[in-house]
């Protein structure tokens, strides 16, 4: 308990040290950009002009004005603005996911388990994981789109790509001797596939799936900047033509916020399935220090 | 005296590998001996003379490039309910509780849940571990996991039991406890054993037969005539020092 305290306590510490640093930097750092915006915004611009002129991308609705239809700018319509932005970049990121993830896991164990599909599959993968990532939006542009179809296959190819990866070594580093055990009791390969296979990888597909869970988030908005025509990627966009730097601080925070959140959420939950697991840190959840400390694991058991 | 149908057959078996430099090398050369039923066989040697080999063999675990094992007069072609293996390693499943990894055996046989619960409590009676049914693994000792292991096989009611130095890794008292349960459950259940072990006390103290295997040949194959229970004062008989004697000579010492 007591040490939970102070934690937090340096965690205040720390935050208020940094928001106290970018005040002083805005005020020492007067540039502006190219049309009349701070480079370095402070706090007043930030919450005051930079928020609420996200009304700019609201297009009205619930009774409140949008500014482009000669309404002024107010706050409901600067949230309902990011939230509605939210919303659509939140759909992309989550079927993203979940269709990257299925992908990914099955051809994961599909390799893993089968020698055919090993001999077909594994060298294009292969190939495929070698490409930037970034490098590909242009092909998913043309070939699919800058909409949200697109992007989610986007998403989806990013994480599936991670996913396979990590679920083909997870099989790979299934000890033999459990594989053995299950044999000598009379289990055939669907019962070692079920009780013995999927429980063993399920650690190491966790830790792959919140690499991916962070990079989905950063391939959204790649996805985003590059000609779509909603979400917040396109904000971003609009604000960077004109060089709204407070704009578009306002929208990485937004992404902190959310990947911070989902992460925290999905590690909640998975943190149940494997409490069996004998390397799972059971501290009390100390969200500062134990999630960089359990990403570094997660890391350095997938990178192993 | 009538001749006994061998449960157990191991005719010429040998098996070839190939070192990581490419050399072949002969784990076993040509290797035969039948075990009959009810008997402690076990095989003493020294680390890589091919003891485990020999096992895994048996247990299916493990090719042969010639010659065959038959059990029960139906030759092996891979694992099977009907030997059960007492690993060298842990191989109790972390993600299972212990008591779902001694059923585990009949769960994948298709036991009722009920049928299969009661069967994994009695065994865990039988080997003192009633109270951490419900326990993770990671949440026991060595000894205890090594007692999960028994009770595992124990609970899959094989007619063979096949144990791979599965003491190896334990402090002394626990490994002498633990001799004295798979010894009192051998005798309450008649199964027939083959116990791998470098340790030629541990051998004296179970066997109802030693086999010692040397370079891939079985070099000497004894039948322990001792009185049980094997305390250590009767290992310190004349007869019992003699055996250890031969044995140790036979492994390669002295």
């Amino acid at each position: 308990m007591k040490s939970g305290t102070s934690h937090l306590l340096g965690s205040i510490t720390i935050l208020s040290i940094l928001i106290l640093g970018w005040e002083l930097l805005s005020r020492i750092v007067t540039a502006k950009g190219s049309y009349g915006e701070p480079l370095v915004p402070g706090w007043g611009y930030l919450l005051g002009n930079s928020l609420l002129r996200m009304s700019d991308y609201w297009e009205g609705g619930y009774g409140i004005p949008a500014p482009s239809q000669g309404g002024s700018a107010t706050y409901a319509a600067a949230l309902l603005a990011l939230g509605g932005a939210s919303l659509v970049t939140f759909e992309r990121v989550f079927f993203g996911i979940v269709f990257g993830t299925l992908s990914g896991v099955g051809l994961g164990l599909l390799v893993a388990t089968s020698n055919l599909s090993r001999r077909l599959i594994a060298p294009t993968v292969h190939i495929v994981r070698m490409t930037p990532f970034l490098a590909m939006i242009p092909l998913f542009n043309l070939w699919f789109g800058a909409n949200t179809s697109g992007i989610i296959l986007f998403v989806a190819y990013g994480v599936a790509v991670i996913m396979f990866i990590g679920t083909a070594n997870a099989v790979r580093n299934v000890p033999r001797v459990f594989l053995d055990r299950a044999a000598t009791v009379g289990a055939n390969r669907a019962a070692i596939f079920r009780h013995v296979i999927l429980p063993a990888i399920f650690p190491e597909i966790r830790a792959s799936f919140l690499l991916s869970f962070g990079l989905s988030w950063s391939l959204v908005v790649a996805g985003e900047l590059l000609g779509a025509q909603s979400g917040l990627g396109v904000i971003v966009t609009y604000a960077l033509q004109f060089a709204y730097t407070g704009r578009v601080m306002i929208v990485a925070f937004l992404f902190i916020i959310y990947a911070g959140l989902s992460f925290a959420l999905f590690d909640a939950v998975s943190r149940r399935i494997i409490d069996w697991h004998p390397q799972v840190d059971r501290r009390p959840p100390d969200r500062s220090l134990g999630n960089i400390k359990r990403l570094r694991n997660s890391v350095r058991r997938c990178t192993r | 005296m009538t001749p006994q149908e061998a449960i157990l057959s191991v005719n010429e078996v040998g098996v070839r590998f190939v070192r990581t430099d490419g050399t072949p090398a002969e784990a076993l050369r040509s290797v035969s001996f039948k075990v009959f039923p009810g008997e402690f066989v076990c095989i003493l040697g020294r680390s890589g003379h091919g003891k485990t080999t020999l096992l895994n063999v048996v247990a299916g675990l493990l090719r042969v490039h010639r010659g065959e094992v038959r059990v029960m007069d139906r030759p092996v072609r891979g694992p099977g309910a009907d030997r059960g293996v007492i690993f060298q390693q842990d191989a109790v499943f972390p993600w299972m509780r212990v008591e779902e990894n001694v059923a585990f055996g009949l769960r994948v046989r298709r036991f009722s849940k009920r049928e299969r619960l009661r069967i994994a409590r009695e065994h865990l009676a039988l080997v003192d571990l009633t109270s951490v049914g419900r326990a993770w693994p990671r949440e026991l000792s060595g000894g205890m996991r090594a007692r999960v292991a028994i009770a595992s096989v124990f609970a899959n009611d094989p007619p063979i039991l096949l144990a791979d130095e599965p003491f190896g890794s334990l402090d002394y008292v626990t490994r002498r406890q633990l001799q004295m349960v798979l010894h009192d459950l051998w005798r309450q259940t008649a199964k027939t054993v083959l116990f791998v072990t470098h340790d030629v006390d541990e051998a004296l103290m179970l066997g109802t037969r030693v086999i010692v295997v040397k370079n891939g040949n079985i070099v000497e194959d004894r039948a322990i005539n001792l009185p049980t229970p094997r305390t250590d004062d009767v290992i310190a008989t004349p007869p019992g020092l003699a055996l250890k004697h031969l044995l140790l000579r036979q492994i390669g010492l002295e």
